[in-house]
């Protein structure tokens, strides 16, 4: 005779019942009752004439004791990870809410993008050159390469001078120059720093200044034109210019252009030195690009 | 059934979908920190902005909220370094070689501040108590189309009627865990700018200049808003200990 000792539902209650999180012993019990449902169809197909109950009698005998099952059932759902599973969609769904509300509400979008500029001098080789011969030199002039350098590792950011030009004066320059510059150096310079979220300064590029391996000191922007009397410094050396190419999170590449006051420097430094950092950047104008 | 599946994207157990949640929510999470300006506590933001400018990170000694808007002050070997949270960017005062100095912990991005403060550089190490007395004086003038916005001006540069208007302040100082004195400075007149005729509170606007950028660069005889800061410091019996001042006349900045 079949053991009737429990019906479905109290067999499926107790399968379960070593389910603590409640989601999981739901869906097991669904689970068990669709697979009880399959065994009482088979039986029926099998034997046509078993009465309904009997097959259900059995198919419970088939799925065995629900004391044993139910210990199996319970190793095998821990609760912590259903809460965790929870956790992790409750947590989900407010972050994606909190970004749409974000992005509707017209908050400054993170800058991930690439900014870029113009060049300062012009796009073209032939503009930087007359640009140059305009502004430095007042005479025609001729590049070369900047030879190959090294990166400058200096607070956890990372200055690498790219490529660069030295250009020199072709023939004889005027003699009522305003400043007697006899070379000038245009070269990009690229920052790179591991967290988007520190960039370097702001102040970066009207901070630069130079000095050269005769001992010459080339003012930067904001020393030129923002000092106490704030009048520009006509006549003085500076480093002419230095802005902006292109900004990722990660890094900033920099123009700069410094004229330089002999035509024998081998070298010279980019400084930054603003609020007690002590960058130096060396640039060497001689060698084999 | 024929035919190749094409492809899917593989099932996930419990474990996996867990795994993917949080990744998906740690990556918005970040997105919605940077978006939000990546904020940090002021003391981490501080030393952020310190790194940014390439500098050693300094002893943080005072943090202070100027019309809502956060400043931290710390001392490095020779400078006090003020850090302006918001705007993001540093100033910097000259340590005292011997004796104390005054500096202003805030400064001038607003127009109008009801507050600001001054900060003790090397206060007297014994020092248990402190005052501060400060003269403010400021010359004004009314522009615009119907004459209600106030501006700073000394009557000499363009038609108007000017006006003088002075303010005294005595505050006694707050004592800080790191010896210095923080002195909260509130304008007497406290009318919300958006309340005031032309959006400007004259005391306030004058409060306001008290910055680096104004000290540093005024140069000349004659400053609008002039002023006078003295502080005193006290010992536990109640004697005077040392003294700092600072004005445009009496301060020299060496920028930086």
């Amino acid at each position: 005779m079949a053991d009737d000792k429990y019906g479905q539902a109290q067999w499926l209650d107790k399968a379960v019942a070593g389910i603590r999180f409640r989601p999981d012993r739901a869906a097991v019990r669904a689970e068990l009752a669709a697979h009880l449902e399959d065994k009482q169809a088979d039986l029926q197909r099998i034997f046509p004439d078993i009465p309904p109950q009997e097959a259900e009698v059995r198919a419970l005998e088939a799925m065995g004791d629900p004391e044993v099952l139910g210990r199996e059932l319970a190793k095998i759902h821990k609760p912590w990870l259903g809460y965790l599973w929870r956790l992790s969609q409750v947590l989900c769904t407010l972050v994606v809410l909190a970004a749409l509300w974000g992005a509707m509400s017209g908050s400054n979008p993170p800058d991930i993008w690439v900014h870029t500029n113009p060049s300062w001098l012009g796009e073209q080789p032939e503009d930087r050159q007359e640009e140059l011969e305009r502004i430095v030199f007042g005479s025609k002039i001729q590049s070369r390469p900047l030879p190959v350098q090294g990166a400058v590792e200096y607070r956890g950011y990372t200055f690498t001078v790219e490529e660069g030009t030295v250009w020199e004066p072709l023939a004889e320059m005027p003699e009522d120059r305003f400043v007697p510059y006899e070379q000038a150096v245009l070269l990009t310079l690229r920052v790179e720093w591991s967290r988007p979220d520190q960039p370097l300064a702001a102040n970066f590029s009207g901070e630069l200044w130079a000095e050269d391996d005769r001992g010459n000191g080339y003012l930067s922007y904001e020393d030129y034109y923002h000092n106490a009397d704030d009048m520009p410094r006509w006549g003085e050396a500076q480093l002419l210019h230095c802005g902006v190419l292109a900004r990722t999170p990660f890094s900033c590449v920099y123009e700069v252009v410094l004229p330089v006051l002999n035509q024998e420097t081998g070298q010279v430094k980019l400084r930054y030195t603003y609020g007690g950092a002590d960058l130096s950047i060396p640039v060497v104008l001689e060698g084999e690009p | 059934m024929s035919g190749k599946r094409g492809w899917s994207l593989p099932r996930l157990g419990r474990g996996g979908k867990i795994l993917r949640n949080l990744a998906i929510s740690l990556l918005l999470l970040v997105l919605v920190w940077a978006a939000l300006g990546a904020p940090l506590p002021p003391s981490l933001d501080f030393h952020r902005l310190e790194l940014r400018y390439l500098r050693e990170p300094s002893q943080i000694v005072a943090q202070v909220e100027q019309d809502g808007e956060i400043y931290v002050v710390g001392f490095g070997e020779q400078e006090a370094v003020l850090g302006d949270l918001e705007g993001g960017s540093l100033s910097f005062w000259s340590l005292p070689e011997e004796g104390t100095g005054l500096m202003v912990a805030g400064s001038d991005r607003k127009v109008n501040v009801p507050t600001t403060w001054l900060l003790s550089m090397r206060a007297p190490e014994d020092a248990v108590t402190a005052r501060l007395e400060l003269e403010l004086s400021a010359w004004m003038v009314k522009i615009g189309p119907d004459r209600e916005e106030i501006v700073l001006e000394l009557p000499k540069n363009r038609e108007g009627e000017y006006w003088q208007e002075r303010w005294s302040y005595s505050v006694e100082g707050e004592r800080l865990l790191s010896g210095e004195f923080l002195f909260r400075v509130d304008a007497h007149d406290q009318t919300p700018w958006q309340e005031a005729p032309g959006r400007r509170v004259g005391e306030q606007m004058a409060l306001a200049e008290l910055a680096w950028d104004y000290l540093y660069t005024q140069t000349g005889s004659e400053h609008n808003p002039d002023f006078l800061a003295q502080a005193t410091f006290y010992d536990e019996q109640g004697v005077c200990i040392g003294e700092a001042r600072l004005s445009p006349e009496e301060t020299l900045f060496c920028g930086m």
